[in-house]
């Protein structure tokens, strides 16, 4: 018990560098944009002042939450913006249930969560003003450490999308293959589907694949000595996701939030590293 | 030395714990118990049955000694450069007309065409239409008298 409570401590009470809440910032800003944007512009829709509205404070809030000045209140605004798309207006005029589609709601679950964290303390405007503060009053530089608790909130919303998504999964069906044939048709072949041994064996490899991949992700991916190999691996299900069928930003969103099963340490010793002055040339 | 749960270590608990609760309910109502999940949960569903409506479909060219051999990539009779420029099929009745586009691209061959059509977890049975030659009148009036007999 001693050991589980001391774990369970170090997640709670987890103080660390801010760096990597603050790449997932930026990164889920601009995947929102690249998701919502175009769909938002306030003249699409001036026959609606609420969905207007939602979309002025959509472009003000990813904005600030992006370059990082008034960064708490900026991503809970966004959070909001999101919320109000899934709860308030549900879906658009070309897709009447696309803000309940849960990639949609994937995105305003890991933007809830990432509201809970100190992700304006690097990286951001916020940042500036504090060194600023700090050379003008003479006081020491602020860290950029915080409470990073939060982030495993965000490990936990993919492990529970790739566990009920495995579990979804868990059906003949897939396991063998067929609704991979399906999709081949929709999306590829139309009627003239391959009825190919090797295709069909494709297909059924590549079913069981992607089921025990996404089950060893749930856990896995909560163990840091198992990033060098589950990382790749995952990114690479998700890339392949992207290229195969037509999953808009789900993928580009999945791979930033792996940035939160990182130990923030190893995030930000990486950016010193890349960051670092080159050294002088012999010459 | 043995760290203290203090009251923000005890909040964050409470709010890691709930939070992960109401991640898990949504899909645990939708998938576990498949009851509809209420409006304030969400659940996650993946490809199910996404395509399931499509069919695919086999085509044979019948020979007037009774056999039949297979019409490889039929699709390129029909304009389609390849394959993934293949008509869709989205129900058995497409079966039919697609047949009949083989017919007037191929003219005076003899065709079947078998559809295997997708459903909710698997495929149906391929029809039994390996030998009914689609480019002929008489088996098309009798496929429709078929359809209207009770």
């Amino acid at each position: 018990m001693s050991w589980l409570r001391e774990r369970w401590l170090d997640i709670v009470a987890e103080e660390g560098s801010t760096r990597s809440m603050a790449l997932l910032r930026i990164l889920m800003a601009f995947t929102l944009w690249s998701r919502f944007a175009k769909e938002l512009m306030p003249f699409r829709s001036l026959e609606d002042p609420a969905f207007v509205a939602v979309g002025i404070v959509f472009y003000i809030a990813t904005t600030t939450m992006a370059v990082g000045f008034f960064t708490r209140t900026s991503m809970a605004a966004v959070t909001g913006v999101l919320a109000a798309l899934v709860w308030g207006f549900e879906g658009n005029g070309s897709d009447p249930s696309a803000y309940t589609h849960h990639h949609t709601t994937m995105h305003l679950l890991s933007m809830a969560w990432l509201a809970l964290t100190p992700a304006g303390k690097s990286l951001s405007i916020d940042r500036w003003l504090a060194l600023g503060r700090a050379e003008r009053h003479g006081g020491p530089i602020p860290l950029e450490v915080g409470a990073t608790w939060a982030r495993y909130l965000m490990g936990a919303q993919v492990a529970t999308l790739y566990l009920w998504s495995a579990i979804d999964k868990l059906q003949r069906n897939f396991l063998d293959g067929t609704s991979l044939q399906h999709l081949v048709m929709r999306y590829y072949t139309g009627a003239a589907l391959p009825d190919e041994t090797w295709f069909v064996a494709l297909c059924a490899f590549c079913g069981t694949a992607t089921v025990v991949l996404e089950l060893v992700l749930v856990v896995g991916l909560f163990i840091p000595r198992t990033h060098k190999v589950l990382m790749p691996l995952g990114i690479l299900m998700h890339a392949l996701f992207y290229v195969l069928i037509p999953v808009n930003t789900f993928t580009v969103l999945m791979i930033t939030l792996y940035l939160a099963y990182l130990p923030p340490q190893t995030v930000h010793d990486a950016i010193d590293r890349l960051l670092a002055p080159p050294t002088p040339s012999p010459t | 030395m043995k760290r203290r749960l203090d009251g923000a270590l005890v909040l964050r608990t409470v709010l890691l714990v709930s939070l992960v609760a109401y991640m898990q309910a949504g899909s645990f109502l939708r998938l576990g118990l498949d009851i509809k999940e209420p409006w304030y949960t969400k659940s996650w569903r993946m490809y199910s049955n996404r395509g399931s409506d499509e069919c695919a479909l086999t085509v044979y060219q019948l020979h007037d000694d009774g056999s039949r051999t297979e019409l490889e990539r039929w699709w390129e009779h029909l304009g389609a450069e390849t394959v993934f420029l293949a008509p869709h099929a989205k129900a058995k009745g497409d079966r039919l007309k697609i047949g009949r586009r083989l017919c007037r691209a191929l003219p005076d061959t003899q065709l079947s065409v078998v559809a295997r059509c997708g459903k909710k977890g698997g495929f149906r049975k391929p029809t039994k239409t390996a030998d009914v030659d689609v480019c002929n009148p008489r088996h098309l009036i009798r496929d429709a008298i078929q359809k209207v007999r009770p």
